[in-house]
């Protein structure tokens, strides 16, 4: 597996989904987060990849958890994508502020995140020759 | 080609079995409250709100565009009711808590091995859909509304 990834969403079908969507080609593991208190303890201690993190949660939500790995040395690498229902335009600005790389609009469709995943990670590869 | 989302199945019935059954307590809970004269808590509207908003997201993701559908309609009315545009009514009630709308949405997801519904049951989710646009359109709760928040 060349890529470590992780989903944060209190939605285990929306975890499913993205793990079956991403898995499937062999190239990207997937790891999940069910709430954002679960997702800190998995950042503080592997360096991901691509994170995908849901902005709604009831605990930590996904604005606080980009602010959380802005400062995280682990994470500096790491490209990260903001899930939302509806992309308000206060999330979408708070969420460029705080690291965003792209978002992600539910419902969204398997090849629109692999797509997405694929880009962003090729642009990762690059950065780091 | 194989559809990942097959593989997940599951993931989104026990899911979406869940919402189903909070919402159909929810709705019941604010049925009781309205009849009681009770105030409508925001809480309430809230958490009904927030899982219609979850079985949208997760229905359009795993191709069920028929319960899609009525999730988006009831969540464009309680948008309204949250916002304070329209408030809780008899009118409202009638279409929202029957519960013969929580049975339809477990037939579906009974039925749920492949996500076409069937024309009956197309016909019955169409119909839902028209009296929560309907609803919507008029603008109003009923007519003893009250506000909800």
């Amino acid at each position: 597996v060349a890529f470590h990834a992780l989903i944060v969403d209190d939605s285990s079908a929306v975890r499913a989904f993205v793990r079956a969507s991403l898995e499937e080609r062999g190239f990207v593991l997937v790891e999940e987060a069910e709430t954002g208190f679960e997702a800190l303890r998995l950042l503080a201690s592997n360096a991901f990849d691509i994170v995908i993190v849901d902005v709604n949660m009831p605990d930590i939500n996904g604005l606080e958890l980009l602010a959380f790995m802005r400062k995280s040395p682990r994470q500096q690498a790491a490209r990260r994508i903001l899930i939302s229902t509806e992309v308000g335009k206060v999330d979408t600005q708070r969420g460029l502020e705080l690291g965003a790389d792209a978002f992600l609009r539910k419902p969204f469709e398997v090849e629109e995140l692999r797509t997405l995943v694929r880009d962003l990670l090729s642009g990762a590869e690059e950065a780091s020759r | 080609v194989s559809d990942p989302r097959d593989n997940v199945q599951q993931e989104f019935l026990a899911e979406a079995q869940e919402l189903v059954e909070a919402l159909s307590r929810d709705l019941l809970l604010l049925d009781e409250a309205f009849h009681r004269g009770d105030r409508i808590e925001p809480t309430l509207i809230n958490e009904i709100f927030r899982s219609v908003h979850t079985l949208k997201g997760i229905a359009g993701m795993f191709g069920y565009q028929h319960v899609g559908a009525v999730a988006h309609a009831l969540e464009d009315l309680l948008d309204d009711l949250r916002l304070g545009r329209t408030s809780v009514g008899q009118q409202l009630l009638d279409v929202v808590v029957p519960a013969a709308h929580v049975d339809v949405a477990r037939g579906v997801l009974r039925k749920a091995s492949r996500p076409a519904p069937g024309v009956e049951l197309e016909q019955i989710l169409a119909r839902i859909v028209e009296d929560l646009d309907e609803l919507g359109e008029s603008g109003v709760g009923g007519e003893h509304g009250q506000p909800s928040a």
